[in-house]
């Protein structure tokens, strides 16, 4: 992936984000609105991406979706990835307990798949998006933490941080001024990675019907409602898939191309669910 | 090596000790009173108190502790609600079809990524390297979710190839093992390349060349032995990633398997299933990650340094 590539990868996230932000102003029906006698219509001019099984308008909802999936994603990446880097960073900069506790923790929460955690709270808590995103931030931001922690330890020793040490710089201080900085960049292709990672995460829980409740529209459910009329109407499953589909590629090429920009030798990212 | 293999389990116990108390602590996250929840609208006292006594939830939380890992250690994990049958015999009876799924995914994986980066490594910059980068971006961005219907869309609906779902005809497995391997096939396929690339420039290559082999006898015959432990370290490593991956590709394909098993188990509210589904699947995919761990340990002798 070159420079192009990586242009191209935030181009399509910001397409998607904009869309799903101006959903209510640019869909051309309300997404919740029935049309039963259009039920499973395939693409017409009235509807671009056809009707649902409920004959509620395929693009609106994939828009109105846009907001739920992209929206997760934001604020899961955002949550997850400032707890994670802020953890990561104090206890590998301090070092003893705090660190030996961490390391313990991350251990554990990396050796359990962290998807099917995920299925197994929202199993028991009940499927809502607040539940969703809660449980995806429970395992989200071990990622960061362990990123943020490993180049704390390594930026401890560094010089400018050992002499901002000896002059009495404050543990906040050195961490906010001296730490952080030397993280962001490794920690940006964390989080365009980690948000490819919660939209397949946020659609594949709504696809086993343990995401947004209905009437709702998410990418996943819609998915959902696809593959249950597959012979009937394909339609519903290959825009939501695709939309899928573009956002993921999105966040990998972003992924990728700040990855290699950081690293030229860096080969493989992607997020496979 | 053994002395590595028992170290490495022993520092398994506490994980999978872990895992069982996060697993058993699942049914007390269960927002009001989990047997009411479990029971639906319907019950009446009389079988919410029966059925509390029944999973032992009207001990003290330390003794149903106690009780639940007991019963792990005897391989007991209580019974199933909704197929009032032992919650172990449903798993080991669903396992093997789990097991064959992610076996054939892996082959599929193995037998496109393989080629495909040798062949994309053997010319690096031409247009079958670029083909191949680009096809494996895709591939690692399409969720099986997204392309298990359009596969089954496709085959078998439209040209009507293939089965739909099932376990009743060998075909059957091929659009699920697809659907599962795909993505893993390109990042295995990225793999192979830069293993490839990377050990094609080494000095024992040039070596090689500069004695007149050509550049595909050096490539296959020299560098690709040295290229491939990495890759099937990885390989080994996302054998553990498939069987949660299982969970999403079963449900499409209506997989008799444990994933399967899970999301049943989570629409019939059977939560002491879905509590021992969790607990085997993470089992699993620690003891196949210990495996990925001993392989890679044997493999490249580095690692043991």
């Amino acid at each position: 992936m070159n420079a192009p590539a990586t242009r191209a990868g935030a181009l399509i996230l910001v397409l998607f984000a904009v869309l799903g932000a101006a959903a209510p102003l640019l869909a051309p029906y309300s997404p919740d609105q029935q049309d039963l006698p259009r039920r499973l219509d395939p693409p017409s001019l009235r509807h671009p991406l056809g009707c649902d099984d409920l004959g509620r308008d395929v693009l609106s909802r994939l828009l109105h979706g846009a907001r739920v999936s992209l929206g997760a994603g934001l604020v899961v990446t955002l949550i997850a990835g400032t707890a994670g880097i802020l953890i990561g960073a104090l206890a590998g900069y301090s070092g003893g307990r705090a660190d030996t506790l961490l390391v313990g923790l991350m251990d554990l929460l990396l050796g359990f798949p962290g998807v099917l955690l995920a299925i197994a709270i929202v199993a028991v808590v009940g499927p809502r998006l607040r539940n969703l995103v809660v449980a995806l931030c429970l395992i989200g931001w071990v990622g960061y933490a362990r990123l943020a922690r490993s180049l704390a330890i390594r930026l401890r020793e560094a010089d400018f941080v050992q002499a901002a040490d000896a002059a009495g710089a404050s543990l906040p201080r050195l961490i906010a001024r001296h730490v952080l900085p030397g993280l962001l960049g490794p920690a940006l292709v964390q989080a365009a990675l980690g948000l490819g990672g919660v939209i397949v995460a946020e659609a594949g829980l709504s696809f086993l019907g343990l995401g947004v409740p209905p009437p709702t529209a998410s990418w996943g459910s819609m998915l959902r409602s696809g593959s249950q009329n597959l012979l009937d109407a394909p339609h519903l499953t290959v825009f939501p898939a695709l939309a899928i589909f573009g956002a993921i590629l999105g966040a990998n090429l972003l992924a990728d191309g700040l990855g290699r920009r950081l690293d030229p030798r860096r080969e493989a990212v992607g997020t496979a669910f | 090596m053994i002395g590595f293999g028992l170290r490495r389990a022993v520092l398994a116990v506490p994980l999978l000790f872990g895992v069982a108390t996060l697993v058993f602590l699942l049914i007390h996250l269960i927002p009001g009173d989990p047997v009411a929840v479990m029971l639906g609208t319907g019950a009446t006292s009389a079988d919410i108190e029966d059925l509390r006594h029944r999973l032992g939830l009207d001990r003290p939380l330390a003794g149903q502790y106690a009780a639940f890992l007991a019963g792990i250690l005897r391989g007991d994990l209580g019974l199933s609600l909704h197929y009032r049958d032992s919650v172990t015999d449903l798993i080991l009876e669903r396992c093997p079809a789990t097991m064959l799924l992610a076996t054939a995914s892996m082959a599929v994986a193995i037998l496109l990524a393989v080629p495909a980066g040798i062949t994309a490594a053997l010319r690096p910059g031409g247009v079958l390297d670029h083909a191949t980068t680009t096809l494996s971006a895709m591939a690692l961005s399409f969720p099986s979710f997204g392309l298990g219907p359009v596969l089954l869309l496709v085959f078998a609906i439209r040209l009507d190839w293939l089965p739909v779902s099932g376990l009743d005809e060998p075909a059957a497995i091929l659009l699920p093992a697809f659907t599962l391997g795909f993505p893993v096939a390109a990042l295995l396929a990225r793999l192979v390349r830069a293993s490839l690339v990377e050990e094609q420039g080494l000095p024992y290559i040039r070596a090689a060349r500069a004695r007149g082999l050509g550049a595909v006898a050096a490539g296959l015959g020299h560098a690709l032995p040295n290229a491939l432990p990495p890759v099937i370290t990885v390989a080994a490593l996302q054998l553990g990633s498939l069987l949660t991956g299982a969970i999403l590709t079963e449900t499409i394909f209506a997989w008799p398997g444990l994933g399967r098993l899970l999301v049943q188990a989570i629409s019939h509210r059977d939560y002491p299933l879905v509590q021992g589904c969790v607990l085997f699947i993470c089992s699993l995919y620690i003891a196949v990650n210990l495996a990925a761990d001993l392989l890679h340990r044997g493999l490249d002798p580095r690692a043991a340094a």
